[in-house]
């Protein structure tokens, strides 16, 4: 699926995610949720979710832990909903987006910390009795989400999204994943517009590299990336 | 402009961001410099890889752990409740606790089955499944899967009967009265079915609540073992909008339920049997928590020691 980038509207929100609820009725939504009645924020949870997921799992990676992730975004917006002023669909929505961003950062933040003190990497051998293994990883194998990276290609421009820094892992995947505009993935990331152009121009420089690498090692039979 | 510059401003170049001056001077430096033409293709190259990943949609194993923990906090914070801290934050902690009322419960669950005395059922409101003959047909919204296939982590081995349920059921599920606070549940799909045996004509209006105890496995590709253990009294969720959390409700109903956050479950449930918070991510059956008791890995071996 082709995407053209699109720097002067909204792009990358999904218009038949949209579909069930018109801007208007998101309004009244929120007003609903914001007095307490949880079959609102339920409509909304259900309308976001989608994006949210698509944030978590770009970002994070698959795993386990996605639902709970997932849950902790719904649940800090559910808490901060209050103090929430809505304007507009865009002000809500970069508003929530915002919030799964840096539930996400921390997160890969306090995996990289734990990878830091554990002192281990799972691209380091291990070794035993037996000689020097790979490290095992949970086997994704079975989770229903593998169907979604359907090629190798796909994969492992996920593998090497999540390599990059996690302010430049977001910067990238909001303009030219989910197909923001600049000023809307500012504004989701919290930083200026400069910032985010820094951002984004050196987090595609770091992946066109890993990725060039990758299609060389691939050419030449050694695919790890 | 040098190449450094021009490599500088290539990614705004490429979104047609850069000012008119810009602009033009980086397109003449292309043109003269055949290096920074490779870097151009290959950045025009890595965004179109990436413009190229399509939209991704949620499992459900995502949507629904996402809905029915907000809906749980929204309950806790409707009610007015205070906020629990987890008391077995670290998951040994948990494990030990879970052991130690694993122990218990099947001493409890020992008498019962050799004595053969019934188990006092307080103030029943409802049927439940043991009330149910065996040629009454289940009840439309059960969504249990007796004879369908085993879910994840619980695959039949070959060769091997399935055991005969011990009617361990009975010992595991009761209906009683909600506890004065909680919101009524509207009679609706979930709950008993009308017409079941002991169902009030016009369905019944009290959330049931429900006594669970188990061990198990948490289905799923880790394949992780809990020892989750106790009481559970469940508290309905309300009518919604979302239809997974119907779902839900209705397994949740006639199920015994064994969810990640186990260590929550029984930090809550063990002091104070009248709340239980939790997280839904998987259901099994009676059956599988019957054959998963009866497993020697779960007498006191710590998990993740396979």
């Amino acid at each position: 699926m082709e995407r053209s980038l699109n720097r002067t509207g909204v792009t990358g929100v999904s218009p038949v995610a949209f579909a069930a609820v018109g801007p208007s009725q998101e309004g009244r939504l929120v007003e609903r949720a914001q007095v307490g009645e949880v079959d609102a924020f339920g409509a909304l949870v259900s309308r976001h979710q989608q994006k949210i997921f698509g944030i978590i799992y770009r970002m994070c990676g698959p795993g386990e832990d996605m639902a709970d992730l997932g849950q902790e975004v719904f649940l800090r917006a559910f808490q901060a909903l209050g103090k929430f002023q809505y304007r507009d669909e865009v002000s809500f929505r970069t508003w929530l987006y915002r919030i799964a961003v840096n539930v996400c950062i921390n997160e890969l933040r306090r995996r990289r910390r734990k990878q830091r003190i554990e002192g281990q990497s799972l691209d380091q051998m291990v070794q035993t009795e037996a000689g020097e293994v790979e490290r095992l990883v949970p086997d994704y194998s079975q989770m229903p989400d593998e169907a979604l990276e359907r090629t190798e290609t796909q994969a492992l421009v996920h593998v090497i999204i999540r390599q990059l820094a996690p302010h430049h892992e977001a910067a990238l995947m909001l303009v030219d994943i989910e197909g923001f505009s600049y000023e809307e993935a500012a504004a989701i990331v919290g930083c200026s517009l400069g910032t985010l152009k820094s951002r984004l121009s050196r987090a595609r420089d770091a992946f066109k590299e890993k990725y060039q690498q990758y299609m060389a090692r691939a050419a030449k039979g050694t695919t790890r990336p | 402009m040098r190449c450094a510059k021009a490599k500088k401003l290539l990614s705004l170049y490429v979104d047609g961001g850069l000012r008119e001056g810009h602009q033009s001077a980086v397109q003449e430096h292309l043109h003269g410099c055949a290096g920074c033409r490779a870097e151009l293709e290959g950045l025009q190259e890595a965004l179109r890889v990436l413009h190229r990943l399509p939209d991704l949609k949620p499992p459900v194993q995502f949507r629904r752990a996402v809905i029915n923990g907000v809906r749980q906090a929204a309950y806790d914070a409707q009610a007015g409740r205070r906020q629990r801290v987890p008391v077995f934050s670290r998951p040994r902690l948990a494990y030990a606790a879970a052991a130690v009322v694993l122990v218990v419960l099947g001493i409890v669950i020992g008498r019962m089955s050799t004595t053969s005395v019934p188990t006092p059922v307080p103030a029943p409101r409802v049927a439940n499944a043991v009330d149910r003959t065996p040629e009454a047909p289940p009840a439309p919204w059960v969504t249990e899967n007796r004879t369908g296939p085993e879910p994840p982590g619980f695959e039949a081995v070959p060769g091997e009967a399935r055991p005969a349920p011990r009617r361990l059921h009975e010992h595991l599920v009761r209906y009683a009265p909600a506890p004065p606070g909680l919101p009524v549940k509207p009679a609706g799909p979930v709950g008993p079915a009308p017409g079941a045996p002991n169902v009030p004509a016009g369905g019944v209006n009290v959330p049931p609540r429900v006594l669970l105890a188990g061990a198990g496995e948490i289905p799923g590709p880790n394949q992780r073992r809990y020892l989750a253990s106790g009481f559970l009294v469940f508290k309905p969720l309300p009518s919604t909008e979302t239809p997974e959390m119907g779902e839900a409700k209705a397994v949740l109903f006639d199920s015994v339920v064994v969810g990640h956050a186990v260590s929550e479950w029984l930090a809550n449930t063990l002091s104070d049997d009248a709340t239980a918070k939790m997280v839904v991510t998987d259901v099994v059956t009676p059956n599988d928590l019957l054959r998963a008791a009866d497993s020697p890995r779960l007498a006191g071996e710590p998990p993740g020691s396979s």
